[in-house]
């Protein structure tokens, strides 16, 4: 079986970055990827075959990216795309070979088994480091289980990766920065935005902060560059607004939406109705826990985004040893956020490979501080915006679909709490909600927001969704081998 | 049973560029040729092709199709090549891949 150093799951600005930096440190190591080409999700790629054109050179975005790849491609760093792992086990001691500062070492390490279009089915590594990022938040409504109600990120994904309009008459809703960036991605693709509606009022946290803007010319511009897309194409940017109801048969045909209050609860007076063929909506983000919670990692519970996140040291160790994290999974931080994490998770790794001494990680650590202020101060303006509004569950009905996997209602939820179901577990037990494909990521966080609701309790007390491989579907050959 | 005379007339997905000739290969969808662009992904192929609902659970009429389109919500499974539960959104076209849709039947982890 292959042995490597460092195995790093997640080829986004996080993983990258930390590639960069350990392979020119002397680590052998192996990124893997879902996707068809490096990037994650702020450079999100088209695969080569669909490349239209030569990248656009004066997009500063394009131009970053290509001094990553350049940088990935001359340290001769070995990707595996369009590879998903899904598993890793812990191996037995002393199974794996490696250096320690050119002295033969032994250590436990890890297996990862791996499903993708190369020879390599599974790998061995001293180290991990996890940067898988994260994924929109739904949010339930009444009909969001319509066809027509994709998430902005997936919009995002057909439009800038496979140049795909997913639709003709748009509604974009939620909350967050992304909400902006499809909106008018998805107008100058050609798509009738009807209006981009943000839950958050306009000034949520936005001045609380003065020096927060500092250092942030590139989210300024990007903010800008949307604002005057829209703005020219006269789609109506409201804040302070969200949807209510999907309406359709078969699929989306119409959306009902108005103002909300400042806790997210629907202004029925407000109520419009707009005929649309497709809704895009996210609350914001939600880290990508599948490694972390699979390996173990403690995890702790942030109640402004009403999110866990795992546990890490100040060198990104989480709390299983040798176990890594960088980027988004640790707090939907932004691209510069993770590239930093990437920086230091990279070279905490050396620290311990014995590339570089205890000093000489200190003294390389340090100079990274006055970036994680800056970036610190953004996203605390951020989970302002964010934060959870318990308001926007108002409009759940008993007929909402919780569980799209296992068909739960709101209503069968509602059923399995008065029956005595007191935390998820219990939930689960009486409807099977969180036991279907996707393992609960889609569904968790309105579930125990259900729960924590109707029993009082907070939200950390009601327990969460087990994730166990496979993690993702996988050809059943695959796991005989 | 499940092919496009079933699918609701909808408002379909639409490609903005002009597809390159040069990478057009031939999948099958349900039974019939249809021809995709190397490159694109199961879910890619199936919308272009006109079908917006890629399963409908009988069981309250839930139909399915691409949500996240990036491999999280497994909303997308579909059948490729005989093999069940396949995520259209993460699984790159293949020529001659058979792709089938599963409009009005039974999702697999509903009955087992
Ligand atoms: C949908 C979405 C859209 C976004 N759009 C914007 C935007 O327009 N502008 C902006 O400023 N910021 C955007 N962001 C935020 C920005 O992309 C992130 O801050 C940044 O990309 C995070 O980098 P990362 O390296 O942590 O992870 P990502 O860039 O998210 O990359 C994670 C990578 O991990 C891979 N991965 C995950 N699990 C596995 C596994 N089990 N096996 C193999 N590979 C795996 C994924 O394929 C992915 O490539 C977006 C985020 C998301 C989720
Ligand atoms: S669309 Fe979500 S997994 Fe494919």
């Amino acid at each position: 079986m292959k042995q490597v150093d460092v195995a790093i799951i997640g080829g986004g600005p996080a993983g990258m970055t930390a590639a960069i930096e350990l392979a020119a440190g002397g680590a052998k190591l192996s990124v893997i990827d879902a996707y068809p080409q490096l990037g994650g999700h702020y450079f999100k790629q088209s695969p080569k075959e669909l490349m239209q054109q030569e990248a656009d050179v004066t997009d500063g975005r394009q131009a970053e990216y290509r001094s990553l790849v350049n940088a990935v491609d001359k340290k001769n760093i070995e990707i595996l795309s369009d590879t998903a792992v899904w598993s890793i086990f812990l191996n037995e001691e002393g199974t794996i070979e490696g250096q320690n500062n050119g002295r033969p070492d032994k250590a436990t390490g890890f297996t990862l088994h791996l499903q993708g279009p190369h020879d390599v089915a599974s790998l061995q590594a001293r180290y991990l480091l996890l940067a898988p990022g994260a994924y929109d938040r739904p949010m339930a409504f009444p009909g969001w289980h319509l066809p027509g109600v994709i998430t902005p990120g997936g919009a995002q994904m057909l439009l800038k990766g496979y140049g795909i309009l997913p639709g003709k008459r748009v509604l974009v809703a939620g909350s967050g920065p992304l909400l902006l960036a499809v909106g008018a991605g998805l107008a100058e693709a050609g798509a009738e935005v009807v209006a981009v509606l943000d839950a958050a009022s306009m000034w949520d946290g936005a001045f609380k902060i003065p020096a927060v803007f500092w250092g942030q010319k590139e989210r300024v511009k990007d903010a800008w560059k949307y604002w005057s897309t829209l703005k020219r194409k006269q789609i109506p940017l409201l804040f302070g607004h969200a949807i209510f109801r999907a309406l359709g048969e078969d699929a989306v045909t119409a959306a009902v939406y108005g103002r909300v209050d400042a806790q997210g609860r629907p202004i029925k007076q407000s109520e419009m109705v707009v005929e649309v063929d497709t809704i895009c909506v996210a609350l914001g983000f939600l880290p990508n826990l599948a490694l972390t919670r699979h390996l173990e990692c403690e995890h702790t519970y942030n109640a402004t985004l009403d999110t866990f996140y795992p546990r890490y040291a100040d060198t990104m160790e989480t709390t299983v040893p040798n176990v890594f994290v960088a980027g988004d999974v640790t707090g939907v931080g932004g691209k510069d956020m993770s590239k930093l994490q990437g920086r230091a998770a990279g070279l905490s790794i050396l620290g311990k490979l014995g590339y570089l001494s205890g000093e000489q990680v200190k003294s390389r650590l340090q100079p990274l501080q006055t970036g994680f202020q800056r970036e610190e101060r953004f996203i605390r303006m951020l989970q302002d915006r964010l934060q959870a509004r318990p308001g926007l569950f108002e409009v759940i009905d008993d007929d909402t679909f919780i569980c799209s996997c296992e068909m739960v209602t709101a209503g069968r939820i509602k059923a399995a709490i008065d029956d005595g179901a007191q935390d998820i577990r219990g939930v689960k037990l009486r409807t099977r909600c969180g036991m279907g494909a996707c393992q609960g990521r889609y569904c968790e966080s309105n579930v125990a927001h259900l729960i924590s609701q109707a029993t009082n309790r907070p939200r950390e007390t009601v327990g969460t969704m087990s994730i166990r491989p496979p993690l993702i579907p996988i050809l059943a050959g695959n796991i005989l081998e | 049973m499940s092919d496009q005379q079933n699918q609701p007339a909808l408002p379909v997905a639409t490609r903005l560029h002009p597809r390159n000739n040069a990478g057009a290969i031939q999948v099958i969808i349900n039974g019939k040729q249809v021809s995709a662009c190397r490159g694109e992904t199961v879910a890619v192929a199936l919308l272009l092709s006109g079908r917006r609902i890629f399963t409908q659970a009988s069981r309250y009429n839930l139909n399915r199709t691409l949500f996240c389109g990036m491999g999280v919500c497994h909303q997308c499974l579909v059948t490729v090549d005989g093999v069940r539960d396949v995520r259209a959104c993460m699984t790159k076209i293949r020529p001659g891949m058979k792709i089938e849709t599963r409009f009005k039947m039974e999702h697999s982890y509903e009955t087992s």
